[in-house]
């Protein structure tokens, strides 16, 4: 994986976007000495109490669309794992296409 | 053999629990629940091959996150056509003299209209809120998964975010906060 990049730290008390406020404080990535601070804030700006009321709604709604992969899916990926692993030590084992569509008529 | 079987195991106990993610993350990229169920199966196959060349992460999740996107964009993204995308950053909006927005929303969901409201967003704003809303990976995680700084990722998350709630705004009624 790439090396993570180092990113200089947002500070919203220096600059003020309502866009970056509210998604930091929905995404309880504000470090806690800020949070009162803006708590505080969000009382006096209009701006980012409608920014952060419009982002819990959406992150709830956000929430709400996770979906639940299919029982029948681990079945199939923990197989075709399996079946590559055997075909490393056996190239007459390799990976069968045809596992998924079987899987999919059997659903 | 015993080998190999100590290594899908190992590979398989680590990853499985990032099937979820995996699957929303496919979920978002191609429209029809067959390709996205066969994008997953690919990431965990790709996946798999990493692990057994020693690449292995530190942390599993960005790490499956960034094959899925990266396999999604190669394989898939040529073959679905996403629904038509709405600017919705102009919108204007009366908000309602509420203060528990999270309470309104869940009056009534409609699951549909929620899947194709998510189609509805930008693919960027959608995979953001994919990542961290539905995901739970941080912002930085999610800014390593996209190739894309931090602050975009929270940009986008936001307008994601935003334009999910206008876009819903009429599929749900208000009602009282008690």
């Amino acid at each position: 994986m790439r090396s993570r990049r180092t990113e200089p730290a947002i500070d919203i008390r220096s600059q003020h976007d309502p866009e970056v406020n509210a998604s930091l404080y929905v995404s309880s990535e504000l470090p806690r000495r800020l949070i009162r601070w803006f708590e505080q804030h969000l009382l006096e700006c209009d701006d980012c109490w409608q920014e952060v009321w419009l982002a819990r709604r959406g992150r709830f709604l956000a929430e709400h669309a996770r979906e639940l992969a299919p029982a029948g899916l681990r079945d199939a990926v923990r197989g075709e794992v399996q079946i590559s692993a055997a075909g490393d030590d056996d190239p007459g084992r390799g990976r069968s296409w045809l596992f998924d569509r079987r899987w999919r008529r059997g659903r | 053999m015993r080998g190999e079987h100590v290594r899908d195991e190992e590979f398989l106990q680590a990853t499985m629990g990032c099937m979820d993610l995996v699957y929303n993350i496919a979920r978002r990229m191609v429209t029809s629940v067959e390709d996205a169920q066969d994008l997953v199966q690919e990431t965990y196959l790709a996946a798999f091959r990493a692990w057994q060349d020693d690449r292995r992460p530190d942390k599993v999740e960005p790490w499956i996150a960034t094959i899925c996107l990266n396999l999604g964009r190669s394989l898939f993204r040529r073959r679905s056509r996403r629904p038509h995308e709405v600017p919705l950053e102009d919108q204007l909006l009366v908000l309602p003299d509420r203060a528990d927005p999270e309470r309104e929303a869940i009056a009534s969901l409609d699951r549909d209209a929620l899947h194709r409201a998510m189609w509805r967003l930008p693919e960027e704003q959608s995979m953001a809120l994919t990542l961290v809303d539905l995901g739970g990976l941080s912002t930085a995680e999610a800014a390593s998964v996209m190739s894309t700084p931090r602050g975009t990722v929270l940009s986008r998350l936001h307008r994601g975010r935003r334009a999910l709630a206008l876009l819903l705004k009429d599929d749900i009624p208000e009602r009282e906060v008690t």
